[in-house]
């Protein structure tokens, strides 16, 4: 019994007593105030709990998974998030059985079995190719599942997330994943303002909206002819080209219509080269958006045979003259590195670097390195392996040469100040000084008519101005009247002055279609030949100048005109078919004469012999080449504009 | 339906999908406010009740499966709203489910509505309990559950339940005075 015991502790439950507990306690509470108190207390307890206001759902409370449309959702970001990990598991498991195998993944297998490289070398590794283009993405791919999937599952109390997920996953597809990302799209727009875009075609992610078609798919082919083929870097016969791997496609920095893609070029010793080649000519345009099926490409030179003319065949083994295997010049790397990658050169379909000059002393060359059309970088390459110097600053260089002694570069170039004060007289000389590693350069003359150079001998510069030959030291300082009133009319752009070495006779054309002679301490010529002048050089002697003569109008073939000192025709021969042609250099010698000529837009190296008279091409199939004439005349720089410069030595029969 | 109905039959033994979606609507319909009430005294905030409540739900919705074979239902969504408050109350990091007292104002002890404010220092002085004493002792006052169903719910010993409610009584009473 539990009369003379409290049962407070029952009262704290009192409402799930059993029947007997029940009676037991309040048998209790008849006879004990105190407990009868704690009832109550708790009683009352209980009522204040209860009178906690309750509250209203202010929103609807219903789970979302429980809607059909909901659970699909649910259902779809389990399902992301799933094939996401299997797709990053799927890559990883790959890069562990490549890597095992030591091959490259997503890259292009191109190599031919008939390669062989030299002894000592050995072939880059060898591409694995992948069995689909989605290969390489799978991280991109599991990532992008894992990170949509995720925003989907953590949507079921706020349909915002899935709401985002769903947009990013729109912007995507319509961003990059073709053929959707055909249709107009923010990034696309961004782009097509903001320029810069590329993408790999190595990955299935494009913008086709930007680049429509398969621009590396469409040159591919056309590498695929290059392989195992020689010439291209650029002369080395024992360096075919191995394989190729396309990195990148994007489109041009300047032209929106044209289309780069960035390939490398791997040869069989292992060396390679990184060359932006250029798709252009779309067929199809759309508002400028829509690039496809592209009409021509930058590989057209590679393709390019540059065989022999009919009439001007190349210098074969029995040939009186050729060339030796070419050998690549030891310079600094940084002056192989001057015509490494310029789109313009394939675009323009001129080479980056352009005519060479060697200097008299055989310690330098000069190159014209093209920035832009109508921009030009001159630099002196030592052959020391110090760095290149560069003469100026990037300008509208025209023409350039040595001084005789070596000492200095002249050159002429466009001058805009001289362009503001005669439209008609726009060009300057300008000389630099090379010392200590530094050109050091002023303007001898400007606003001058002409652009051709200036006769350069010991004495000075010799520049035809108004009526009068005039001279000026290579220092600079008044130009002195050599003679006056040299020419009958105002000159013609044509008009420049070739001094003989020792300075005491001047050929100069007095006419476009008329070369005079002229003694310095005469008024008058003395001997006027019919020839339209496009280049002359005397004889290291000094006693034989050599004239190209060159119709503008293609009535006859480019000519060499060798004349006397007092104008005798000792030798004509023609030279090529047409087009633009350098100035003819002749050997210390004088028994034979290069000359280089742009026939149908391909750079020949002609070479006459001056006794016979007999004119070869030193040319090789793709060979395609500027060069220069060693000091020496034993050999031949070489350069084609796609890396490094290259030795050719002259091989006389005996 | 009347409250008491779905708690003392047990459900029928629907076993289609079709069904236990069926009896999930009831129960959501059943229990929504009381779970929502339930949760707002134990955590004080009507916005983080509301959350629970679905979150409830929600779990209640993944197990559905088991509702045929529920003997007590009610206690079985009770528990399911208790783990998801007290699972809350880990992730916030909060050892005891006290919302932030800072900005409310001091109660007035003396005036017109001098029960409502009595009430309104109950609840203060019921989130000042630790959630082992107020969770049956919220479950038995206000929710009216029997000690039995309680224990199911938390998964006690009836004892063990019984000996909670003495205890959280006596805190209750210290809180509030």
């Amino acid at each position: 019994m539990i009369d003379d015991e409290h049962v407070s502790d029952r009262l704290a439950f009192y409402r799930d007593l059993s029947p007997t507990e029940r009676r037991e306690v309040e048998a209790h509470l008849a006879i004990c105030a105190q407990c009868r108190a704690m009832l109550a207390a708790c009683r009352r307890q209980d009522a204040m709990l209860k009178g906690i206001a309750d509250i209203r759902p202010r929103r609807d409370l219903r789970p979302r998974l429980t809607t059909p449309t909901r659970r699909a959702i649910a259902y779809l970001g389990d399902a992301l998030v799933l094939g996401g990990l299997a797709a990053l598991l799927w890559m990883f498991a790959l890069q562990v059985r490549l890597a095992s195998q030591g091959v490259i993944p997503g890259t292009i297998e191109n190599a031919p079995a008939a390669i062989v490289p030299e002894p000592g070398l050995t072939l880059p590794p060898t591409a694995v190719h992948l069995p689909s283009p989605w290969l390489p993405a799978l991280p991109w791919v599991g990532a992008a599942l894992l990170a949509v999937g995720g925003l989907f599952i953590f949507s079921p109390r706020n349909p915002a997330p899935a709401l985002l997920g769903g947009a990013l996953s729109i912007a995507l597809l319509i961003s990059f994943v073709p053929p959707f990302s055909a249709l107009p799209n923010p990034a696309g727009v961004y782009w097509r303002l903001a320029g810069g875009y590329r993408y790999d075609p190595r990955l299935p992610f494009k913008n086709s909206f930007l680049i429509a078609d398969q621009a590396d798919r469409t040159l591919r082919p056309h590498l695929d002819q290059l392989v195992g083929e020689v010439g291209l870097s650029p002369l080395d016969p024992a360096q075919p080209l191995a394989r190729y791997e396309i990195l990148r496609v994007g489109l041009h920095p300047q032209h929106n219509r044209v289309a780069l893609v960035t390939t490398r070029f791997i040869y069989a010793d292992g060396s390679s080269r990184v060359y932006p080649v250029p798709l252009f000519g779309p067929a199809n345009d759309i508002s400028g958006f829509w690039l496809s099926a592209w009409r021509e490409d930058g590989l057209q030179r590679l393709r390019s045979d540059h065989l022999a003319f009919p009439d001007q065949p190349f210098a074969a083994s029995h040939s009186p003259v050729r060339l030796g295997p070419a050998r690549l010049l030891a310079v600094n790397p940084a002056a192989n590195r001057l015509d490494e990658v310029n789109p313009g050169h394939w675009l323009w379909d001129s080479v980056r670097v352009q005519r060479l000059v060697w200097s008299p002393d055989g310690r330098a060359f000069l190159a014209a390195m093209e920035m832009d059309p109508g921009q030009r970088q001159l630099w002196v390459v030592p052959l020391d392996n110090s760095p290149p110097i560069p003469v100026d600053s990037p300008a509208d260089i025209r023409e350039y040469d040595w001084s005789s002694d070596g000492r200095a570069v002249v050159y002429t170039v466009a001058d805009p100040y001289a362009h503001q004060l005669d439209p008609a007289q726009p060009y300057a000389i300008r000389v630099a000084f090379i010392r200590d590693g530094q050109a050091v350069g002023d303007t001898l003359a400007t606003a001058l008519p002409t652009d051709k150079l200036p006769g350069l001998t010991r004495q000075g510069v010799w520049f035809i101005f108004e009526d009068g030959l005039w001279r000026i030291p290579y220092e600079g300082g008044a130009p002195q009247p050599m003679i006056t009133g040299l020419l009958p009319q105002r000159p013609n752009q044509s008009a420049y002055a070739r001094p003989a070495p020792d300075g005491e006779r001047l050929a100069y054309a007095c006419q476009p279609s008329l070369l005079c002679l002229i003694n310095a301490d005469a008024t008058q010529p003395d001997q006027q030949i019919e020839v339209r002048t496009a280049e002359m050089a005397w004889s290291p002697d000094g006693k034989r100048l050599a004239v190209i003569d060159r119709d503008p109008n293609h009535r006859y073939p480019v000519r060499l005109v060798i004349l006397s000192r007092k104008g005798e025709t000792l030798l004509t021969r023609d030279i090529a078919p047409h087009g633009a042609v350098d100035p003819p250099q002749w050997t210390p010698d004088g028994g034979m004469i290069f000359v280089q000529t742009y026939p149908q837009d391909g750079r020949r190296i002609i070479t006459v012999n001056t006794a016979s008279g007999e004119v070869l091409d030193l040319s090789q199939e793709h060979w395609d080449a500027y060069f220069a004439l060693a000091p020496d005349g034993k050999s031949l720089l070489l350069n084609n504009g796609r890396g490094g410069f290259w030795l050719a030595d002259i091989i006389r029969a005996p | 339906m009347p409250r008491t109905q779905l708690l003392a039959a047990p459900l029928a033994l629907p076993v289609t999908s079709a069904d236990t979606h069926v009896l999930f609507e009831r129960l959501f319909a059943e229990y929504q406010t009381p779970i929502l009430n339930y949760l707002y005294r134990l955590t004080g905030e009507t916005a983080l009740a509301e959350d629970l409540t679905q979150e409830a739900f929600a779990r209640a919705w993944k197990a559905r499966s088991q509702l045929p074979g529920l003997d007590n239902p009610r206690a079985w969504l009770y528990r399911i709203a208790t783990n998801a408050a007290r699972d809350h109350s880990r992730r916030a990091r909060l050892l005891a489910w006290l919302p932030l007292w800072a900005d409310e104002p001091a109660l007035q002890t003396q005036g017109p509505e001098e029960a409502a404010i009595e009430a309104e220092r109950m609840r203060r002085a019921l989130l000042q309990l630790p959630p082992d004493y107020r969770v049956p002792l919220v479950l038995y006052t206000c929710q009216e559950f029997s000690v039995a169903e309680i224990a199911e719910a938390l998964e006690l010993s009836p004892e063990a339940v019984k000996q909670r409610l003495v205890r959280a009584r006596q805190k209750l009473r210290e809180a509030f005075e």
